[in-house]
C-alpha cells in the first residue's frame, strides 16, 4: 500500500467511526433529552431551595422576636404536644443563628409534617406537609419525574448514565480534526442565526464547555442512584475507603445497650396477686433531650444539628449534624436510658471515597461554595437545556420527510462492532445503559431489520 | 551511589509514600467488641431491695468499659428527687466501694415517689441513668401504673432532671 492510499484508507477509517460515534450520539440524544431537560429545568430551580424556601416560608424559618433566652429542648417538644394532641414528635433540631426557629420531624395524625417552633417561647410558627413542599415537589421531579416509584427511578438514572455517554460521544464530535480555528470549536460562529451552522455551534461549542462541570454534577448525583449507588458503594466498601459504620442518621442504628428491664420482672407481684411490698424499685427511664444536646455539646458537635428521639424500648438517640458544607459532619448514636455514646463518626473518620461522595453530594446540590456553586450549577442546567434546544434545530433542518433523519449507516462492520464494544463496556461500568443497548439491539435484529418501513424509517 | 541502590532507594521511598497515602486514605474503623459496637461506657444502676422511711440504704452504679470495671471516674455523684420535684433534688458524692462500683448511702424522709440519678463522668464520657422507685404501699401502686404506662407508650418520656 503506497503512502497515499494510506493516508486515503486512514480517513476513510476515521470517517467511518466519525459517522458510527455520530449514529450513537443521535440516537441517545433523541430518546433522552426530553428527560434531561425535565432533570436539567427542576434541578435548576432545586438548586435555589434556600432562597426561594426561605422567601416562601419566611414567617416559619425566622422568629417574629429574638428572645433573651431559649427554652430547653425538652421543654420545647413537651410544650409543642401539650398544645398539640395529635402531634407525635420525632427529632429536634438545634438551629444556630439567633433568629432561626427550630424545626422539627413530627407525625401530625399519621401525615409526616414539619413544624417550625419558636425556641424563645415553644410557639409554634407553622407546619409544613413535608411531602408537599415547594422543593420537595421539585425534588420529585429530579429523582421520580413526580410519578414515582421504582420505573421513574431507574429512567432518571438511565437518562444520567446516557447524558455521560452523550458527552463523550459528543466530545468525539465535537474534537477539532482538520482545523485549528478557535471559531466553532471554542466560540461559536453566530453571524448566520438560523443557519444549520449556527444551531451546530451553539450545541456544540457550550456542550464543550460545559461538559466537565455536567461530568461532575452527574457523577454526584450517581451515589443517590438505585443501580450505581449500591455498586459504588460496595466498591468503597472492598476498598476499606467507604464511612465507618453507623456513619448517618438515616439507615441502620445500633440498639441501646443498657437493658430496660420488663416491669413484670421488677414487681412480680403486679401478676400474681400477692400483698404488696412497703417499697419497690423501677425500671431505667428515658433520658432528656436535655441531657442528650448537653453531650452532644460536650462532644463539640457544632450546631446545627438534629436530635432523632429513640423508636421503641431498645431505640437510641441519634444526633448528627445538618450543615450545608461538608467537613463538620458527625454522626451519634447514645443509648437512651444510660446518654453513653456508642458510635460516634466524624467527617475525618471518612474514607477517602466516601469524602468524594459527600463533596460530590454538597457539589451536585450547590451548596460546596455558596452562590458560586448555586450559579455553576444554574449555568451547567441552562447549559444542557440551550444544548438540548439547539440539538432539535439541527434534526429539524436536516431532517427529510417521511424518515427519522438519522445520520447514515456505514457498511463497515468492523467499526460498527468495535464502537459497539465500547459502548458495552460502559454497560458494564453504568448497568442500566448496558441493558438499554441489549433491548435496542435486540429490537434491532428483531423487528427493524425485518420490517421495511421501519429499515427506512431509521436509514439501516 | 550506584544506579541499582539509587533505584532501590527510590522504590523503598514510593511504596511508604503510597502506604502513608492509602493508610490516610481508609476509614477510621474502631475495634469493636461482642456487642459489635467499639468500647463505650455501660452502666448499671442497682436500687436497695428495700428501703424503710428515716433508714438508710445503698445506691450503687457499676461502671464499666469493654467489660474492664471503669476505676478512679473524675466525678461520681447521685441525685434524688421526688417525684414532680426536680428542682428540689439533693446531690450526694459517691464512693468506689469496689473496682468500678460507685456507692451512696442515702435515707429517704417519707413515702412516695422518689427518682435517682447518677451522675459519671470520665475521660471526657459521661452516663447519667435514672430509675425511679417507691417507698409506701400507696406509692407502689402508683409506681405499678407508671410503668405499665411507660411501656405501653413506647416512646414516653419520663420526669427528667
Amino acid at each position: 500500500m503506497s503512502a497515499g492510499e494510506t493516508i486515503r484508507s486512514s480517513k476513510g477509517l476515521s470517517k467511518t467511526i466519525y459517522q458510527s460515534v455520530w449514529r450513537w450520539h443521535f440516537y441517545a440524544g433523541i430518546i433522552f433529552a426530553p428527560f434531561l431537560i425535565i432533570l436539567a429545568f427542576s434541578g435548576a430551580v432545586y438548586l435555589f431551595k434556600p432562597q426561594i424556601e426561605g422567601y416562601l416560608y419566611k414567617d416559619m424559618l425566622v422568629v417574629r422576636e429574638v428572645g433573651t433566652q431559649r427554652l430547653s429542648p425538652a421543654q420545647i417538644i413537651e410544650k409543642v404536644q401539650l398544645d398539640n394532641p395529635n402531634l407525635k414528635v420525632s427529632s429536634l433540631t438545634l438551629t444556630k443563628a439567633k433568629d432561626a426557629s427550630y424545626p422539627m420531624s413530627a407525625s401530625l395524625s399519621g401525615t409526616p409534617t414539619t413544624v417550625y417552633v419558636d425556641p424563645y417561647n415553644g410557639e409554634v410558627l407553622g407546619t409544613l406537609d413535608t411531602a408537599n413542599t415547594f422543593s420537595s415537589f421539585f425534588k420529585k421531579l429530579h429523582s421520580e419525574l413526580v410519578v414515582g416509584g421504582t420505573f421513574a427511578n431507574r429512567l432518571v438514572e438511565l437518562a444520567a448514565c446516557w447524558a455521560i455517554i452523550l458527552l463523550l460521544t459528543g466530545l468525539y464530535l465535537w474534537w477539532p480534526r482538520n482545523r485549528s480555528s478557535i471559531w466553532g470549536t471554542v466560540l461559536p460562529r453566530l453571524s448566520k442565526p438560523g443557519s444549520r451552522l449556527f444551531w451546530r455551534d451553539l450545541h456544540a461549542v457550550p456542550a464543550f464547555w460545559i461538559s466537565l462541570l455536567l461530568i461532575v454534577i452527574i457523577a454526584g448525583g450517581l451515589p443517590w442512584s438505585g443501580i450505581m449507588g449500591p455498586q459504588i458503594d460496595r466498591l468503597a466498601n472492598s476498598t476499606n475507603t467507604n464511612t465507618p459504620p453507623y456513619a448517618y442518621s438515616f439507615g441502620a442504628k445500633p440498639s441501646s445497650v443498657t437493658v430496660a428491664k420488663d416491669v413484670a420482672e421488677d414487681l412480680p407481684w403486679a401478676a400474681e396477686n400477692l400483698p404488696l411490698p412497703r417499697s419497690a424499685g423501677g425500671g431505667y427511664i428515658t433520658l432528656s433531650t436535655d441531657a442528650i444536646a448537653e453531650i452532644a455539646d460536650s462532644k463539640d458537635v457544632a450546631k446545627p444539628y438534629t436530635i432523632t428521639l429513640p423508636q421503641g424500648e431498645t431505640g437510641v438517640f441519634t444526633v448528627s449534624t445538618s450543615h450545608v458544607k461538608p467537613g463538620n459532619n458527625a454522626t451519634l448514636h447514645l443509648d437512651q436510658y444510660s446518654g453513653a455514646v456508642l458510635t460516634d463518626v466524624r467527617f475525618a473518620d471518612y474514607g477517602i471515597m466516601a469524602k468524594a461522595i459527600t463533596y460530590g453530594i454538597a457539589f451536585h446540590e450547590g451548596k460546596l461554595f455558596g452562590l458560586p456553586n448555586q450559579l455553576l450549577g444554574l449555568v451547567a442546567c441552562l447549559g444542557l437545556i440551550l444544548t438540548a434546544a439547539s440539538a432539535y434545530m439541527m434534526w429539524k433542518k436536516r431532517k427529510p420527510d417521511g424518515k427519522l433523519g438519522a445520520p447514515n449507516k456505514h457498511d463497515n462492520k468492523k467499526v460498527a462492532i468495535g464502537v459497539t464494544l465500547i459502548m458495552l463496556v460502559c454497560g458494564i461500568i453504568m448497568p442500566l445503559v448496558g441493558i438499554s443497548i441489549l433491548i435496542v439491539l435486540v429490537l434491532d435484529v428483531l423487528v427493524v431489520h425485518r420490517v421495511k418501513p421501519l429499515r427506512h424509517w431509521f436509514s439501516v | 551511589m550506584s544506579k541499582r541502590r539509587l533505584f532501590r532507594s527510590a522504590s523503598l521511598g514510593s511504596f511508604l509514600l503510597l502506604s502513608a497515602l492509602l493508610f490516610g486514605c481508609t476509614a477510621n474503623i474502631p475495634e469493636t467488641g461482642e456487642s459489635g459496637l467499639p468500647a463505650h461506657l455501660t452502666v448499671d444502676l442497682h436500687l436497695p431491695k428495700t428501703l424503710e422511711v428515716g433508714e438508710d440504704a445503698d445506691f450503687s452504679v457499676e461502671v464499666s468499659k469493654g467489660g474492664k470495671p471503669v476505676r478512679h471516674t473524675e466525678q461520681a455523684q447521685f441525685l434524688f428527687w421526688p417525684e414532680g420535684k426536680s428542682n428540689a433534688a439533693v446531690t450526694m458524692k459517691a464512693t468506689e466501694s469496689l473496682p468500678g462500683v460507685y456507692t451512696v448511702s442515702h435515707r429517704i424522709d417519707g413515702e412516695g415517689i422518689y427518682y435517682v440519678q447518677s451522675l459519671i463522668q470520665t475521660g471526657g464520657e459521661r452516663v447519667l441513668p435514672i430509675k425511679r422507685f417507691a417507698v409506701g404501699p400507696k406509692a407502689v401502686e402508683e409506681l405499678i401504673a407508671m410503668e405499665s404506662a411507660a411501656r405501653s407508650d413506647e416512646t414516653a418520656h419520663g420526669e427528667h432532671h
